[in-house]
């Protein structure tokens, strides 16, 4: 926050230092006062995405406690003295105390983020899905094309989405990247991969 | 001296032509994976399980020993010139080998590091030859009861000491014990988990969940932190020792092995430990205290004899017990269960031959190592100049590929897409993953014994401390969890971070200009 202050001052038609609008309304309704720029880049900051992060990881562990605890319930018991269900429900309970802890030591960061999530989320967000949508993508075509092509392609979407400063080279170096590991794996190795209508 | 003569014949078995090739195969790509920032040893075995199901045994874990070591290696060289340890061992050596790297020391930081983990791996190497026998022949006597208290106890001690909380390491530790549910019981041969998908009657295969967690989601946190661009400028001049930088070396190198070797050969996780131990004994030993945080040439040398040293001295518990105590240890233990071996105290009565070509191999893969890593570190340096978008984009086909190759379906890769993302979130809360993969890996083994301990009592859950020896184990799982000598340890830790990282506020500038 120190930070932000002397370089706030320094803008000549920026707003008084101490105050983070012109918003006459807000000085005797501090409600009514906007955000801070400081709190806008509240997700910039590490230790509020870590949080917030964790507090998410904390909801997603409770509702696996959930899940496999039923899971584990529904298992028919059987005569051992530590039946199929024993150990699950251990890990059930673990999970449930854990992801509760979590999500309490971490929950201000969640809804310092929520609090000020407006505008666009972070671009690079929409980056990660695509390429997690590239390799289901991958997943469903490389039976059809054939590893070769397919592994071309992924490779040039990455790069891409990597922030390659190439763009038509891509394809080549993926060609030559993949020509490879079919030759060692699939040729030399043995290890079938699939094939395509053209065999490789 | 009967070690000696089955040494002899392990080198005899290690010293055909073949497995020197596989050796030098192992290293190569160790050392090449290791000098890659953010794809490590454990990354690259869990790749090749599924292509080298067809090597020998004896061969393929000739292979993956080699990776192991050469991990280490080139983990150093990364950690010194770019101040990015991919693993928490290597830490230590970055604080004091990239302040040598920046005063333009780079070639005698990454010398000593080189000598030193050649010193302490072949010191550790020769320690496990003596050790493991004798560490074998008094775990025939552990039954069931007492490896669960030691299975607890790598457990409590990995979620401890592997991350910034004892929380964090739990909550990867649970993820982990979590997907080992997946599939059938072996006992009832009930479906756990499975939510009627025949894909999943296997379980989660251990390649995903590593490759996931470690390749995808470093290539997706390259995306989020638009890093994709990145490089570095590589080192200039030979990696050679003054006579000075020598004789400062040598006893700190040999201190780092007597720390390293002792408390990685513990059955409770946490190599990092030894190199913050290390760093801080070299920094009270010295007579150069004022070079430290300046580039004091103990501070590298130390440490990182430390990590190899601990490096060899996990492989003691795992050959000899069973117990991984870190995340390559527990993908190296999945390799040896899928030629159906089980290491343990038997495992030295029965594949002895395997056990001892495999000790020899590490003899030899040190001094390969060596010729690797010291005349020609400038060009493993001039791979950290490939830019972060060739690396990862080809990370991302070969973790496809491992996918594919480990399961050969669809599923696979959705799933490996899953457990990427996944990755990705643990890394932005900075909950550490190596707990979930030693978590998945010991889930399923400490399942078994708990049953067979509790079918051995009839049901009675006192058998698990009803010997003098569980009791102990057990006491020692609740001191770590609550007496703060934990806390201690973890509170240097951060003590030493922290006086590196406000050092690198005020010299940031030099790290920005040196990425482009």
């Amino acid at each position: 926050m120190s930070s932000s202050l002397p370089r706030r001052g320094r803008t000549p038609r920026g707003p008084r230092p101490g105050l983070d609008t012109t918003e006459l309304s807000s000085v005797s309704n501090p409600r009514n006062a906007p955000p801070s720029d400081v709190a806008k880049r509240a997700g910039d900051h590490p230790a509020v995405a870590s949080g917030a992060a964790t507090a998410v990881i904390g909801v997603l562990l409770v509702i696996a406690s959930v899940i496999v605890l039923i899971d584990a319930a529904n298992l028919r018991p059987t005569t051992e003295p530590l039946g199929p269900a024993a150990f699950p429900t251990i890990i059930g309970i673990l999970l449930g105390l854990v992801g509760l802890a979590l999500v309490l030591f971490n929950l201000r960061f969640a809804l310092t983020l929520l609090r000020n999530a407006h505008g666009a989320p972070n671009p690079q967000l929409w980056r990660v899905l695509i390429l997690l949508g590239s390799i289901a993508v991958y997943a469903v075509i490389l039976p059809f094309v054939g590893f070769t092509v397919t592994s071309a392609a992924l490779f040039t979407v990455g790069a891409l989405l990597l922030g390659s400063p190439h763009r038509w080279r891509l394809p080549l170096y993926g060609i030559v990247l993949a020509g490879l590991v079919t030759i060692l794996f699939d040729r030399i190795i043995g290890l079938t991969l699939p094939a395509g209508p053209w065999g490789f | 001296m009967d070690q000696l003569n089955l040494l002899m014949q392990g080198f005899e078995a290690a010293l055909t032509p073949q497995n020197l090739l596989w050796a030098l195969l192992g290293v190569t790509i160790g050392t090449a994976v290791g000098v890659l920032p953010g794809i490590g040893p454990a990354l690259t075995v869990a790749l090749l399980l599924p292509i080298t199901f067809r090597l020998e045994p004896t061969s393929a874990l000739i292979l993956f020993a080699g990776i192991y070591y050469g991990g280490m290696y080139g983990g150093s060289t990364t950690s010194i010139l770019l101040n990015t340890p991919g693993e928490s061992s290597s830490i230590v050596s970055a604080i004091e080998g990239n302040k040598m790297a920046k005063a333009g020391r780079a070639a005698a930081a990454l010398a000593t590091a080189a000598l030193g983990s050649f010193v302490a791996g072949t010191i550790g190497t020769i320690a496990i030859t003596f050790v493991a026998p004798l560490v074998a022949q008094f775990a025939v006597q552990l039954g069931p009861p007492e490896y669960v208290g030691l299975m607890v106890i790598a457990f409590v001690t990995v979620s401890a000491l592997l991350g910034p909380s004892v929380l964090k390491g739990a909550a990867s530790l649970l993820i982990g014990l979590t997907i080992g549910l997946v599939g059938i019981d072996a006992q009832s041969g009930q479906a756990r988990l499975t939510f009627g998908s025949n894909g999943l009657f296997d379980g989660i295969d251990v390649v995903l969940v590593v490759v996931g967690l470690f390749a995808i989601s470093e290539a997706l946190g390259h995306i989020l932190a638009k890093t994709g661009r990145s490089t570095v400028t590589p080192v200039k001049g030979k990696a050679l020792l003054t006579r000075e930088e020598f004789t400062r070396s040598w006893p700190a190198w040999l201190r780092g092995t007597a720390l390293g070797f002792p408390i990685g050969s513990l059955p409770a996780g946490g190599a990092e430990i030894p190199t913050f131990l290390s760093y801080a004994t070299e920094k009270r030993l010295s007579k150069h205290k004022d070079e430290f945080g300046h580039g004091a040439i103990e501070g590298v040398a130390g440490p990182e004899a430390a990590n190899n040293a601990a490096a060899a001295g996990v492989l003691v518990p795992l050959l000899t017990i069973g117990l991984p105590t870190s995340a390559t240890a527990a993908v190296i233990l999945t390799a040896f269960q899928s030629y159906g071996l089980q290491p343990g105290p038997t495992l030295f009565a029965e594949s002895g031959d395997l056990v001892w070509a495999l000790i020899a191999s590490l003899y030899i893969g040190n001094v390969m190592l060596l010729v690797l890593n010291l005349p020609l570190v400038k060009v493993w340096a001039k791979m950290l100049t490939i830019p972060a978008w060739a690396i990862y984009a080809a990370v991302v086909v070969f973790a496809c590929l491992g996918a594919y190759a480990a399961g050969g379906s669809v599923t696979d890769l959705f799933l490996l897409a899953g457990i990427g993302a996944l990755g990705l979130l643990l890394r932005i809360a900075d909950i550490p993953v190596a707990p979930a993969v030693v978590g998945l890996i010991l889930g399923p083994l400490l399942e078994q014994q708990l049953r067979r301990a509790l079918i051995l009592s009839e049901g009675d859950p006192m058998i698990l401390v009803s010997s003098p020896l569980t009791i102990g184990l057990w006491i020692l799982i609740v001191a770590v969890l609550i007496v703060p000598g934990m806390l201690h340890l973890g509170r240097r830790r951060r003590r030493i971070l922290a006086a590196s990282t406000e050092d690198d506020t005020t010299t940031g500038t030099e790290v920005t200009t040196g990425r482009k």
